[in-house]
């Protein structure tokens, strides 16, 4: 993960709650999820809240080179081409 | 110690995982049933008399990033479904019964987005183009006319709020077709949610064979750099999550809508309000 920018990470940590808690393979019928991190809630309230500006500052390097999932880039806005 | 199985991904029976890679707490393993695998670790009951998740990992920052590593690293190797983060299981046997029953559905997943990706796209209104909630001033306005009572007022409020909804929905039609056009034909599925909320004009989640990703992005910049009236945003390559074919459920086991963790005890202590941008 890139960790150059908050930003970057705070958004890409709001995909990522989307897909991992609501997204993927259930196996059990009993997953209980304990959010005990009120940061985590707070992120997302924040990102909705302003996310156009947040994002806005998200501009950054792409990185090069990049292969497989583990890609620095998990979200960017890409820059003015 | 009592513990648990914490299920990371679902992979094929003869899956080689890498080397040192360790779960949330001791080494990974697999758990196999048929042709298929679970990809494992046992995870410490921190009380024997808590209920339901009491043992399984916060869905805190660090938890989930650790979770989607520990995903993409055994999908490095060898085709493998992603699972949900908090799927943990009481034993090794829970497992193996789990595996046994969606077998078939599993096995089709697996062959069917394995060794795929998923790229998100989401675009947003610029701030200013957002349909604002009906203001005060149109309730005011009506009430100027003088004719309105404060119920023809608010009908009339709601009103413009209907049209203005209408009209983000024909323009966030309109955006989509275009997203269709550039990217659509580089995926192999897709999923839209359109104009999900007032900033939202779309979000989309699309299958990707690997050898499409830079395709797929170069084709995201071009649709970026003609279209200034809404901001754009690629997030990926990710594993499938979205594109996992939901299982059949036994009827005691579905969950309320609305809520993201319900046990079958119908505690639900994790009431994200995240999913939506």
């Amino acid at each position: 993960m890139r960790e150059s920018s908050a930003e970057a990470r705070e958004v890409t940590l709001l995909e990522l709650v989307d897909r991992l808690l609501d997204r993927g393979v259930v196996l059990s019928g009993d997953i209980t999820i304990s959010v005990a991190d009120v940061d985590l809630i707070e992120l997302g309230l924040r990102l909705v809240l302003a996310s156009t500006e947040r994002v806005q500052q998200l501009r950054g390097p792409g990185g090069a080179g990049e292969t497989g999932e583990a890609a620095p880039r998990k979200l960017a806005e890409a820059a003015h081409g | 110690m009592a513990e648990r199985v914490y299920v990371y991904a679902v992979a094929a029976a003869d899956i080689r995982l890498p080397e040192n890679l360790s779960g949330f707490s001791g080494p990974l393993y697999t758990i196999p049933c048929g042709e298929l695998a679970a990809v494992v670790s046992q995870i410490p009951v921190a009380d024997a008399t808590e209920r339901g998740g009491g043992s399984i990992p916060a869905a805190s920052s660090e938890n989930l990033l650790r979770h989607e590593e520990i995903v993409e690293a055994v999908r490095a190797g060898a085709p493998a479904l992603p699972a949900r983060f908090g799927t943990a299981l009481a034993d090794s046997d829970e497992v193996t019964r789990a595996l046994a029953r969606h077998h078939g559905a599993l096995r089709d997943d697996l062959l069917r987005i394995g060794d795929k990706v998923e790229m998100g796209v989401s675009v947003l209104w610029h701030s200013a183009d957002a349909p604002a909630e009906a203001t005060a001033d149109d309730a005011d306005s009506g009430e100027r006319r003088g004719a309105d009572s404060p119920g023809a007022a608010y009908l009339r409020a709601r009103q413009v709020e209907y049209w203005k909804a209408e009209a983000t929905r024909e323009r966030a039609q309109a955006l989509a077709r275009e997203v269709d056009i550039a990217l659509r034909p580089l995926a192999i599925e897709a999923r839209r949610l359109l104009s999900p909320s007032n900033r939202l004009a779309l979000r989309d989640q699309y299958l990707l064979e690997r050898e499409r990703i830079e395709a797929f992005e170069r084709a995201f910049d071009e649709l970026r750099r003609l279209h200034h009236e809404a901001r754009f945003l690629l997030s990926g390559p990710w594993p499938p999550y979205s594109f996992v074919t939901p299982l059949a459920r036994r009827e005691h086991e579905t969950r309320s809508p609305g809520q993201m963790g319900a046990s079958e005890s119908g505690r639900a202590s994790g009431a994200l309000g995240a999913s939506g941008v």
